[in-house]
């Protein structure tokens, strides 16, 4: 009887329940309902609610027949304007990636250089903005950039332009918010891993005779690669689905893939299609992603290791 | 490393840092303008901040908001510890490494194909189950936790990992059960990562637009849907005005938590 | 006379009627297809303070690990007192350890962190109040109580951390390298403070440490491990007098060691020829070593004595060219060239000024030393 008892507390002690709930948790609403999109986008476009129709369907004698239906890929395949869409998305995240590098390099290398009370200054000066309200941070560049906005009229008194600039509702403008509002993550990262530079390794080169940009060019950059390749990940993932940027800076000429993929759930009412270009964008990001995973999962391993 | 900063790397450091909080200064600057205008200066007034509190429809929201980032941020956060516990002191178990991708796999899903899979999903529920019962607060908090806890679990992990093993150990072999070293040990260690973490989950609730807009129902408009109805109509010194509130909320919030992780390292 | 009667209580290994306290039977633990611990047994007796000596990696922390119960042997089974513990968990076990990070908890005060163990065994608050106060002054802390692990230097940590452990009343304390995170001169002196709580306390210790000096300044036996093999066991005395086996030799101290082949094996001696060293050996202890089988004869420097003439005996004597010479104060090692290019070491004690040592570098030297020093290695 009591090994009975025993037993049962056991089970119901057992640190394993520590791992149920959220596993539970995170199938229930993260896995499950990704498979459900991929359901979906196989199926084809009803009226009603939900607008789609079911994948299996009972066909006389019992047999369940299984309707996968291509038309939504093939329908997205022959409409060249969603190639153009996705390569639009990739080549905006990608030079937004790139600003975010040129402006976030020195400035990641400047606090890991910088002694230590401004260090934490600095650094919490880039960590602030990235928990302010993201929409907010976008909808302040639509006062800058817009044709009476305060870079049209500063350029208009320098005497650069005469006429106002369209710079509002343009590639341009989406690039430079994307910039702006991921810039954070790009610094984080880089930051991490200049940190841990030795600077005695930089010294070391120093004394055998490097010059300061050869110095760079041989140790430091290469061993901050690490930081640069997680946060190009860490900018370019989320950018390439980027909606309120696009749809708030870019006008009607930018098309990004967040934002067709909101205007056919939303506006079009076609679930089946906004879900394929969903699963889509997913295949198109599966090797940013799984370079990233990769490299979190190295560092998790080397935090994790005992 | 720590030498003198070169002077060209101190110019792009201004540059840099002007960039990241110039848009932020003509926000709150043009929050007290007297006209309409947010690019020409007419005069300080706080009239905006005044017709803030006039507005039902966004007072509504930010209750809302309040709310659900309350709500998502507090299970958020005793998901996710259970999560990075589970990670990393449980040893191996099976579906170990499958957990630990789903577990990260949130922040890199993009945010619309998170929204629409879980909207999807609820629309599938409600035909199935009758539950849950339309869209509203319930969905977004759902859809929240969800997000909120990824990052969670990051933060409370990389404490845990920092933390030195011995502690638990010593704990266990003075005697305590390993679910007293959890109450009595690691818990009050790993306390800062949960406050942060916490944080963390409340403003990035707070401050989602998409996921929320396709989980949201009718009468259930968080603050980020409200602000991106009225900035698509045009710009309003209202927004600057709320936009300045929010900033300075948060950026106290900021340096809470801040003080809270560098008051005590052990 | 009483001397006699207290060394043989100090050496229960020695009666074969004594029941080891804590036994250890055939007990491994791989690591992923890793023997980190290969097939240890050993009995360790009551009151004993017995070290785990190896390098680093030699398996001596995972075995102590098992001791505690952090880690459960792939095979083999562990005693205490009579009862397998093999399986049971840390929390219920008569067995207490100190880290080597000492694992002060951070958030606690000095008292809390003693009384932690207390309260797990539900003891009443005024009885927990006394014991701490009695463990604190036991390692003379008792003025510290209210302060926090973050306030204290490393040496008043290593002695709460003891405390922590001696206050449980424990069956036997596991210690792992407890003096490494010291300086040198308070690494010295709480050695001997160590002892003296332990025969004060009367519980069974096992330290874990890779410094030998340690180990034998204060253990009653040591066990040398190495390759997770546990290689030989005894006193301090006998481990360095009498390696079995070239690792342990290696290992405590510095030796000397020359190639050679049994040229005669009787009851009360052997008989070596060796021609590293351009000497017979007579060892003056029996030893299983047939006629005709190479072995490694092996001598410590400080055995090892030096003359400007010619020695009597013809056995057991050797000459060689000083090659140098290192002075440290209290002793000098010399380091002497034979004929067969082997260098010897060998430690004089500096009895007069450097001045006025009569040998100096690249003078011609007799080596000798006597019959019973010299040490056969068979494995």
């Amino acid at each position: 009887m009591r090994g009975v008892w025993k037993k049962a507390e056991k089970t119901l002690t057992s640190p394993f329940w520590a791992a149920v709930v959220p596993y539970g948790w995170l199938l229930l609403f993260f896995l499950v309902p990704f498979l459900i999109v991929l359901k979906i986008s196989f199926s084809d476009l009803k009226l009603g609610l939900p607008p789609y129709g079911p994948l299996t369907e009972w066909v006389e004698d019992g047999v369940l027949m299984i309707k996968l239906n291509l038309t939504n890929y093939s329908f997205i395949g022959t409409d060249s304007l969603y190639l153009f869409t996705y390569l639009e998305s990739l080549m905006i995240a990608v030079l937004g990636t790139a600003g975010c590098l040129c402006i976030g390099y020195p400035m990641a290398y400047g606090i890991a250089k910088a002694a230590q009370p401004l260090r934490t200054v600095l650094l919490m000066m880039v960590i602030l903005p990235f928990w302010t309200s993201f929409l907010l941070r976008v909808y302040a560049w639509i006062g800058i950039l817009s044709p009476h906005g305060f870079l049209n009229k500063a350029l208009m008194k320098v005497g650069l332009l005469s006429t106002p600039l369209p710079l509002l509702d343009t590639t341009f403008a989406t690039i430079l918010g994307i910039i702006y509002c991921y810039l954070p993550f790009m610094i984080l990262p880089l930051y991490a891993s200049l940190e841990k530079i030795d600077h005695a390794l930089v010294e070391a080169a120093y004394d055998l005779g490097a010059h300061p940009f050869q110095a760079f060019l041989r140790i430091i950059w290469p061993l901050s690669l690490s930081g640069v390749m997680a946060g190009s990940m860490l900018v370019l993932i989320p950018a390439v689905g980027e909606f309120v940027i696009p749809e708030l800076l870019g006008g009607s000429q930018t098309l990004m893939i967040g934002k067709v993929i909101w205007n056919e759930f939303f506006t079009n009412r076609d679930w089946p299609v906004a879900s394929a270009l969903a699963i889509l964008m997913l295949i198109f990001l599966i090797i940013p992603i799984s370079i990233f995973q990769r490299l979190q999962e190295r560092q998790i391993r080397f935090l994790d290791a005992d | 490393m720590q030498t003198k900063l070169p002077p060209s790397l101190k110019l792009a450091m201004s540059v840099g840092y002007s960039f990241l909080y110039l848009p932020i200064l003509t926000l709150i600057v043009f929050s007290f303008n007297a006209s309409r205008d947010v690019t020409v200066w007419q005069g300080f007034s706080t009239k905006w901040y005044g017709s803030l509190l006039q507005d039902d429809v966004l007072i509504k929201s930010v209750w809302i908001s309040l709310e659900v980032a309350t709500c998502a941020a507090t299970v958020a956060v005793a998901f996710g510890t259970l999560a990075a516990v589970a990670l990393s002191r449980l040893g191996r178990f099976r579906g170990r490494r499958f957990f630990g991708i789903l577990t990260a796999a949130p922040l890199v899903m993009p945010e619309v194909i998170t929204g629409l899979s879980l909207l999807l999903l609820f629309v599938g529920l409600e035909q199935t189950l009758g539950w849950p019962k339309g869209r509203g607060v319930l969905t977004i908090t759902i859809a929240h936790i969800t997000l909120c806890m990824a990052y969670v679990t990051i933060l409370v992990r990389g404490r845990l990992s920092d933390m030195d093993r011995s502690l638990e150990e010593a704990a266990l072999d003075l005697g305590a059960r390993p679910l007293k070293v959890f109450t009595a040990i690691t818990l009050p260690l790993i306390f800062p990562a949960l406050i942060s973490g916490w944080l963390l989950a409340f403003a990035l609730s707070l401050d989602d637009l998409v996921i929320a807009s396709f989980v949201a129902g009718p009468g259930s408009s968080t603050l980020p849907m409200v602000i991106f109805s009225s900035i698509r109509f045009g710009i309003t010194p209202q927004i600057n005005a709320l936009a300045t509130l929010i900033i300075t909320g948060v950026a106290i919030a900021v340096m809470m938590a801040g003080w809270l992780i560098h008051r005590k390292r052990y | 006379m009483v001397k006699k009667t207290k060394r043989i209580q100090l050496q229960p290994w020695q009666d074969p009627k004594a029941k080891p306290y804590i036994h250890l039977e055939g007990v491994s633990k791989e690591f992923g297809g890793i023997l980190a611990v290969d097939d240890v047994t050993l009995s360790i007796y009551q009151g004993e303070f017995f070290s785990l000596l190896g390098p680093s990696g030699c398996g001596k922390t995972t075995l102590l690990r098992m001791l505690a119960g952090f880690e459960i042997p792939t095979r083999g089974k562990i005693y205490i007192d009579g009862i397998d513990v093999t399986r049971r968990p840390a929390y219920d076990r008569p067995v207490n350890m100190m880290f080597q990070s000492y694992a002060l908890f951070p958030h606690m005060t000095v008292e809390q962190n003693v009384a932690f163990g207390l309260k797990q065994e539900r003891i009443p608050k005024i009885e927990i109040r006394e014991r701490v106060r009695e463990a604190l002054k036991l390692v003379q802390m008792e003025t510290y109580g209210t302060r926090q692990p973050h306030q204290l230097s490393g040496g008043q940590r290593q002695r709460v951390a003891l405390a922590r452990c001696l206050v449980k009343r424990p069956k036997l304390l596991l210690l792992d390298e407890p003096l490494a995170a010291l300086d040198k001169r308070l690494r010295e002196q709480t050695q001997f403070e160590l002892v003296s709580i332990q025969e004060e306390v009367g519980i069974t210790f096992i330290l874990v440490t890779h410094d030998q000096e340690e180990a034998m300044t204060m253990s009653t036996r040591l066990g040398i491990m190495d390759h997770g093999r546990l290689r030989q066991i005894g006193t301090p005395n006998e481990i360095y007098e009498y390696p079995h086996s070239e690792s342990v030799a290696d290992f405590i101290g510095s030796i000397n060691k020359f190639e050679g082949l049994v040229v005669e094996d009787k009851a009360d001696h052997i008989l070596v020829e060796s021609e590293e060293a351009g000497c017979e050996f007579y060892v003056s202890h029996s030893v299983d070593a047939p006629v005709g089988s190479q072995v490694k004869v092996a001598i410590r420097p400080e055995k090892v004595m030096i003359a400007t003439t010619a020695p009597e005996q013809k056995r057991n004597a050797t000459k060689g060219i000083v090659r140098d010479i290192g002075y440290l104060g209290d002793i000098s090692i010399y380091h002497v060239e034979l004929k067969s290019g082997k260098i010897v070491l060998a430690t004089q004690p500096n009895l007069v000024r450097l001045a006025e040592r009569p040998v100096t570098w690249d003078d011609e030297v007799y080596l000798f030393w006597r019959a019973e020093n010299s040490i056969v290695l068979t494995a």
